[in-house]
C-alpha cells in the first residue's frame, strides 16, 4: 500500500531528465576475435566491468560478431567502433571523436604499414589532425608520447593470438579525460592477476 | 537597457547601478509582477516590498507601463502590508502600529532611492526584531501572525525558531562559525574526488576497483545517490528561475548529499529537496537584501557574519538538519521492529481497513492518527465521508506532511505557513492542525463530491485565498480557548477541474474507475424515485425511534434510517442553524452533519411556505409546529406525522415546478449548497443500496447452496421465497424497477407485497428487517380497513404505519383474551403447540413461522400459506372484536 503511494507520488512529481555526469570514463579496447580465436573476455576482466561505471567505449575493431558488439552495448551507452580486418559487420574505417579539448582518432591499424610503426602512425595522426591516436591490430599494449601527441594501443582484450605472436597478454585501457589532462589506466592480465598502470598525458 | 539593468540587478551579481536606474528597475520589475499577478492569480505579491519582488524577475512579461511605478509603490509599501495583515488581535496590531510608526517614514524614503535611508530602515528592522529583551517571544508572535512575510531577516528568525542560533545573542557569531566549519568538514569527508587520490596503491585505487577502501569505488557508489538527488533537484520549483541556476542546484545537491551521508539510516528520500529549497530561497533573499543594504553603510558585525552570502550552503545545511530532526521519522520507511513482531503474532483484525493492516510506518501512523482522531473530533461528517469513500489519508496526507504542505501552496504562501509552523514550536505539532484546517477548508466541496472529485481536490489542493486564516483556524482547532475564533472560509468553486484531475488520478492508479459522477441536474429527478425506493424499508425498520431522538437535540450521529417524518421541520432547523453559523462563523458546522439520508433533506426551507397552501387542513397547522424549537410534541401522534410526510412528498414533486417562484427569501447559493449536499447524500444512499444488494446476493447464494444440498422436504417453498428475496435484492440494486404506484395505491400494495413476501415471511426464518415492513404494513392496512380509526390513515404510508402497528401491538398485549381465543381456534384447526403460542402474538412474523413449522406434514403450497394467512387474520381479528 505504502509503496504504491510512493509510486504514485513519484509519478505525480514532474518527470525530469537525468543530469549529465561530470566525471566520464572512456574504455578503449579492441581485437577481441570472439569466437574465432578466443571464447570470450577473461573472467577477471568481466568481473571488473560492471555496468554503470563507464560511459563510453572506443573499440579498435575486430569484434567479429554482432553478439560481442551487443555485449559491449550493455556496458556503456555510447560506443564507437571502427572496422577491423576480420569484421563481419560494417563499421567505418576510421573515426574522430572530440572530447572536451581533445580530438581522438580511432583506427584499427592494419591499414598502417608497417603495423604499429611510430612514424607511420604519426603520419596518420597528422592526416586526421588529432591529439590522441588510438590504434590496435598488433595485440600488444602500447602508450607513448611522440611529438607532444599521445598514442595508445590497447592491445587485445581477450588475449587472442596473432600471426606473429602467440603469447598475448590480455589488456585494455581506461581513459579519464579532465580539462587538459588525460589519465589512462592500463589493465593487464598477467598470470591471472590484474595489473594496473597509470599514465598521465598533458596537452600543452 | 532598462531590461538589462533589471536582469542584472535581479540576478544579484552586481548592483553597481546609479540610483536613478535603481528606480527604473524597481518599476519594471513591479510592472512585471502586476502582470503576473493578474495572470497567475498569485495574491499578496503586490504587497511585497520590492526587495522580495526582485525574486520574481523570472517573469518574462516585462512591460513598462506608464504610471506603473506610482501606483505600485503605493500598494506595495512594505509596512502598509503589515498593517493589513495584522488586524487579528487588537492589542497586537496596536503594538505593531506603534512599533512600525517610526520606521514608516524610513520606509517611504527607502524607495525614493535613498540608499542611506534603505540601510537605516534595514538596521531599524533588525533592531525591532532582535534588539530586545524578549525578542524571541516577539518574533515567534510575528511568525504566527504572518508578519514575517515581508521581513528581511526571515532567515535569521527561522534560525532562531529552529534553534540553529542560540537564544543568547552573544553566542550567535561563535555558534554560526562553529556550524560552518563543521559543515566544511562534513563536506570534505563525504564529497570525494577520486582524481585527488594521491599516491594510493593503483591496484586498490583504480577506476574499476571493487575494493572497499578505494576512493573510486566510493565515488561510484556516491554517484548513484547523487544521481537520485539530482533527479529530484532539477525538478524543484520548476516555475522559479532561481532554482534553475546550476550553482543553486549544486548547493541543493551537496547539502542533501551530505545529509544523506551523515544519516546513513535514512539516506536521501524523495521530498527532502522540497524542504530544503525554501530554506535556501529565504537565505538567498536575505542575503540579497543584506548586500543591497550594506552598499550604503557599514553593517554591524553580527549582520555581516549571519548574512554572509558565502555561507549560504553551510547555513542551509544547519537549518535543514535541524528541521529534519523533527521531520526525519516522517521520511523513514523503517517499520518499528517491536510493532512488527506484534503484528506477526496477532492476526489482523477482521474488519480492519487496509491502511491499518499494512506495516506501521511512522508517517502512515501519523496521518491515520490525524484523520482518525483529530478530524473525527472536529468534523465527524467529513471523517465519515472520507471513510466511506475509502480515501486513506496517506494517499494525500503523506505528501502534505512530508513536504510540510510544500506542494499545496504557492511559495510565498508556503513561507508564511512555515513561519507559523516553525515559530510555533520546533516539534512542528501545528502540522496536524493545519492538516485538519486544510481539510475543513474544502470540506463542503469534499462532502458533496464523489470519490473521483474528492481525490482530485485532495491531490490538487485548490488555491487558498488567505493562508493566514488557515493558520488561525489551525490554532483555534488546537486550542479553542486561547485563540480567537477565526472567520470561516469555505472553498466554493466549480469542481469540474478537480473531477477531471481525479479522473486522471484514478486512471493512473487504478484500472477500474468508479461510476460516473452524478450530474446535479439529474439529482432532482433521480432523487424522487430514489427517495421512494428507500422509504418503505427504511421507514418500517427504524423510524419509530427517529423523531424522538432527532428533532430536539441534533445529536452528532444519525443513522441512514432516521425517520422521515420530521424531515421538513428538521431541515428547517438545520437551515436556520446554517444561517446562524454563517453569521457567527462557527469553525465546525455540526448541524450539517446531522441531516438524515437524502430523502429527508430535500425540501429546503424555501419550499415549505409555497408547498403548504396546497395541503389539507391538517397541514395548515404545521407551520406553527415547525416554528417550535423543540418539535418533540408531535412525534407521538400519527395523524400529524402522517401529514408531515405527505407534505414532504408533495414538496418533492412540487419543488421542481415551483422552483422559479419559491426563491423569494433564500439566496440561490444556499440552494446550490443544498443541492450539492443532497447529491452527496444521494450518492451515499445509492452506495448503501448497492452494498446491501451485494451482500444479499452473496448470502442468498449461500443459503440456496445449503438448501440444495440438504434436500429438504419443502424445498420448493424455500426456493420460491428465496426468489422473492432476490427480487428485493434486484430492487435494491436498481436493476428491477420498483413500481411507484405500489406505494400510493393501497390495493395494489396489498396485492403485490402479499404476493412477493407472503411465503417468505412464513418460511424463511432468516429474513431481515426489510421483510418486517411489508408484513406490518399489510397487517395494519387490514386493521385500518376493519377498524376505520382515522380517515388520514388511508393516505398514510410507512411512518404512521409503524406507529399504528406499535399501538396495535400495545393493545394486543393489553388484551390477553383474544389471544387465547385465537389459540383455541388454532388448536382446533391444526395440531396443537400450546407453549409457544403466547409468545407468538408479540411478533406476527414469528407467529407465522412457528405456525408454518408446526404443520410439516401438510402440503407446502396450500396449507402453510393458508395457515399463515390464518394467523395474520387471527392477529387482526381481536381488534375487530
Amino acid at each position: 500500500m505504502v509503496r504504491c503511494c510512493q509510486q504514485t507520488e513519484r509519478q505525480l512529481w514532474k518527470e525530469g531528465t537525468r543530469p549529465p555526469c561530470r566525471l566520464r570514463l572512456w574504455r578503449i579496447l579492441g581485437d577481441l576475435h570472439i569466437p574465432h580465436r578466443c571464447s570470450g573476455l577473461p573472467a577477471k576482466f568481466k568481473s571488473l566491468l560492471v555496468p554503470g561505471k563507464i560511459q563510453h567505449i572506443l573499440c579498435t575493431g575486430n569484434l567479429c560478431t554482432k553478439e560481442t558488439y551487443d555485449y559491449l552495448r550493455t556496458l556503456a551507452g555510447d560506443i564507437h567502433v571502427v572496422k577491423g580486418d576480420s569484421e563481419s559487420l560494417n563499421y567505418p574505417e576510421q573515426k574522430v571523436v572530440t572530447v572536451g579539448q581533445f580530438r581522438i582518432g580511432l583506427i584499427h591499424g592494419h591499414q598502417v604499414i608497417p603495423w604499429g610503426d611510430v612514424a607511420s602512425l604519426a603520419l596518420l595522426r597528422r592526416q586526421l589532425d588529432v591529439d590522441i591516436l588510438i590504434s590496435g591490430h598488433t595485440h600488444r599494449f602500447e602508450a607513448f608520447e611522440h611529438e607532444n601527441k599521445f598514442y595508445i594501443n590497447p592491445g587485445s582484450a581477450t588475449g587472442a593470438y596473432t600471426a606473429l605472436e602467440t603469447n598475448v597478454i590480455p589488456s585494455f585501457v581506461l581513459m579519464d579525460i579532465q580539462s587538459s589532462t588525460v589519465v589512462t589506466y592500463v589493465y593487464q592480465l598477467i598470470e591471472d592477476d590484474v595489473k594496473v598502470e597509470r599514465i598521465e598525458f598533458k596537452k600543452y | 537597457m532598462p531590461l538589462q539593468a533589471a536582469a542584472a540587478a535581479a540576478s544579484g551579481i552586481e548592483y553597481s547601478l546609479k540610483r536613478t536606474q535603481c528606480r527604473v528597475e524597481v518599476s519594471i520589475i513591479l510592472g512585471s509582477i502586476i502582470i503576473c499577478k493578474t495572470s497567475e492569480g498569485l495574491q499578496n505579491i503586490a504587497r511585497e516590498p520590492p526587495r522580495r519582488l526582485l525574486q520574481y524577475y523570472k517573469y518574462p512579461s516585462v512591460k513598462i507601463i506608464g504610471n506603473m511605478y506610482q501606483s505600485v509603490s503605493e500598494t506595495s509599501h512594505p509596512l502598509q502590508t503589515e498593517e493589513q495583515e495584522v488586524g487579528i488581535d487588537p492589542l497586537q496590531s496596536y503594538l505593531n502600529k506603534t512599533e512600525e510608526g517610526g520606521s514608516n517614514e524610513n520606509g517611504s524614503t527607502q524607495h525614493t532611492s535613498d540608499s542611506a535611508g534603505t540601510f537605516i530602515s534595514y538596521s531599524k528592522e533588525w533592531e525591532e526584531l532582535f534588539v530586545n529583551n524578549n525578542y524571541l517571544a516577539t518574533i515567534r508572535l510575528k511568525g504566527i501572525n504572518g508578519q514575517l512575510r515581508s521581513s528581511r531577516f526571515r532567515s535569521v528568525c527561522w534560525k532562531l525558531f529552529l534553534e540553529v542560533l542560540p537564544q543568547d545573542r552573544s553566542q550567535w557569531i561563535k555558534n554560526t562559525s562553529e556550524l560552518r566549519t563543521s559543515y566544511n568538514k562534513i563536506k570534505e569527508i563525504h564529497i570525494t574526488n577520486p582524481r585527488k587520490a594521491g599516491q594510493q596503491d593503483l591496484i586498490i585505487n583504480n577506476p574499476l576497483s571493487q575494493d572497499e577502501g578505494s576512493l573510486w569505488n566510493k565515488f561510484f557508489q556516491d554517484k548513484e545517490l547523487r544521481a537520485m538527488i539530482e533527479q529530484d533537484v532539477t525538478r524543484t520549483f520548476p516555475e522559479m528561475q532561481y532554482f534553475q541556476q546550476e550553482n543553486v542546484r549544486k548547493i541543493l545537491t551537496d547539502v542533501l548529499f551530505c545529509y544523506a551521508r551523515e544519516n546513513e539510516q535514512l539516506l536521501y528520500k524523495q521530498g527532502m529537496h522540497e524542504l530544503l529549497a525554501p530554506i535556501v530561497f529565504i537565505l538567498h533573499c536575505d542575503h540579497q537584501a543584506f548586500s543591497h543594504a550594506s552598499e550604503a553603510a557599514q553593517p554591524s558585525e553580527e549582520m555581516k557574519v549571519l548574512l554572509n552570502p558565502e555561507y549560504l550552503e553551510h547555513d542551509a545545511y544547519a537549518m535543514f538538519t535541524r528541521l529534519m530532526k523533527t521531520a526525519e521519522h516522517w521520511f523513514s520507511t523503517f517499520e518499528h521492529d517491536s510493532q512488527k513482531e506484534k503484528d506477526a503474532m496477532i492476526t489482523p483484525m477482521p474488519f480492519a481497513r487496509p491502511q491499518d493492516l499494512g506495516p506501521s510506518i511512522a508517517i502512515v501512523t501519523k496521518v491515520n492518527q490525524i484523520q482518525d482522531q483529530l478530524l473525527k473530533k472536529h468534523d465527524i461528517e467529513l471523517y465519515m465521508h472520507l471513510n466511506r469513500l475509502e480515501i486513506a489519508p496517506q494517499i494525500y496526507g503523506l505528501r502534505w506532511v512530508r513536504l510540510l504542505f510544500g506542494r499545496e501552496f504557492p511559495l510565498q504562501d508556503l513561507l508564511v505557513v512555515w513561519d507559523a509552523l516553525f515559530a510555533d514550536s520546533i516539534t512542528l505539532n501545528l502540522v496536524d492542525y493545519i492538516f485538519v484546517a486544510m481539510l475543513l477548508y474544502i470540506r463542503d466541496a469534499l462532502i458533496s463530491s464523489n470519490y473521483q472529485t474528492c481525490l482530485g481536490l485532495l491531490m490538487h489542493y485548490p488555491p487558498i485565498g488567505d493562508v493566514h486564516s488557515l493558520i488561525l483556524r489551525a490554532l483555534f482547532l488546537r486550542d479553542p480557548k486561547k485563540n480567537p475564533r477565526p472567520v470561516t472560509h469555505q472553498f466554493q468553486q466549480n469542481l469540474d477541474y478537480y473531477k477531471a484531475r481525479g479522473a486522471d488520478l484514478m486512471n493512473k492508479t487504478r484500472a477500474s474507475a468508479k461510476a460516473a459522477p452524478l450530474n446535479i441536474n439529474k439529482v432532482s429527478n433521480s432523487l424522487l424515485n430514489f427517495g421512494r425506493k428507500l422509504i418503505a424499508p427504511a421507514m418500517a425498520s427504524g423510524s419509530t425511534a427517529g423523531p424522538t431522538a432527532g428533532a430536539g437535540s441534533f445529536p452528532p450521529t444519525t443513522g441512514p434510517t432516521r425517520g422521515t417524518a420530521e424531515a421538513p421541520q428538521y431541515h428547517q432547523h438545520q437551515a436556520q442553524q446554517q444561517r446562524m453559523m454563517k453569521s457567527e462563523s462557527m469553525p465546525v458546522q455540526l448541524g450539517k452533519g446531522d441531516a438524515p439520508a437524502g430523502d429527508a433533506a430535500l425540501p429546503g426551507p424555501a419550499q415549505n411556505p409555497t408547498a403548504l397552501p396546497g395541503q389539507s387542513s391538517k397541514i395548515s397547522s404545521s407551520p406553527s409546529i415547525e416554528s417550535l424549537p423543540g418539535g418533540r410534541e408531535f412525534t407521538g401522534s400519527p395523524p400529524l406525522s402522517a401529514s408531515k410526510k405527505d407534505s414532504f412528498f408533495s414538496t418533492i414533486s412540487r419543488s421542481r415546478s415551483q422552483s422559479k417562484t419559491m426563491s423569494r427569501k433564500e439566496s440561490e447559493e444556499e440552494l446550490e449548497a443544498q443541492i450539492s449536499f443532497l447529491q452527496g447524500q444521494l450518492n451515499d444512499l445509492e452506495a448503501m443500496c448497492k452494498y446491501c444488494a451485494k451482500m444479499m446476493n452473496t448470502h442468498l447464494g449461500n443459503i440456496q447452496e445449503v438448501i440444495l444440498q440438504e434436500h429438504l422436504e419443502k424445498e420448493d417453498e424455500i426456493l420460491v421465497s428465496l426468489a422473492g428475496l432476490k427480487q428485493i435484492k434486484d430492487i435494491l440494486k436498481g436493476s428491477l424497477r420498483f413500481n411507484q404506484s405500489q406505494l400510493e395505491a393501497e390495493e395494489n400494495e396489498q396485492i403485490t407485497i402479499a404476493d412477493d413476501h407472503y411465503c417468505s415471511n412464513s418460511q424463511n426464518k432468516g429474513t431481515g428487517d426489510i421483510l418486517k415492513g411489508p408484513v406490518m404494513t399489510k397487517q395494519q392496512l387490514i386493521s385500518g380497513r376493519q377498524t376505520a380509526t382515522d380517515s388520514s390513515t388511508r393516505e398514510s404510508k410507512g411512518a404512521d404505519d409503524c406507529i399504528l402497528v406499535s399501538k396495535e401491538e400495545g393493545s394486543r398485549s393489553a388484551v390477553p383474551e383474544p389471544a387465547q381465543l385465537l389459540q383455541t381456534f388454532k388448536e382446533s384447526a391444526v395440531k396443537p403447540e400450546a407453549p409457544s403460542r403466547p409468545l407468538v402474538f408479540s411478533d406476527p412474523l414469528m407467529g407465522s413461522i412457528s405456525a408454518s413449522s408446526s404443520n410439516l406434514s401438510s402440503s407446502p403450497d396450500d396449507n402453510s400459506s393458508n395457515n399463515s394467512k390464518d394467523s395474520d387474520f387471527a392477529i387482526v381479528s381481536p381488534l375487530d372484536i
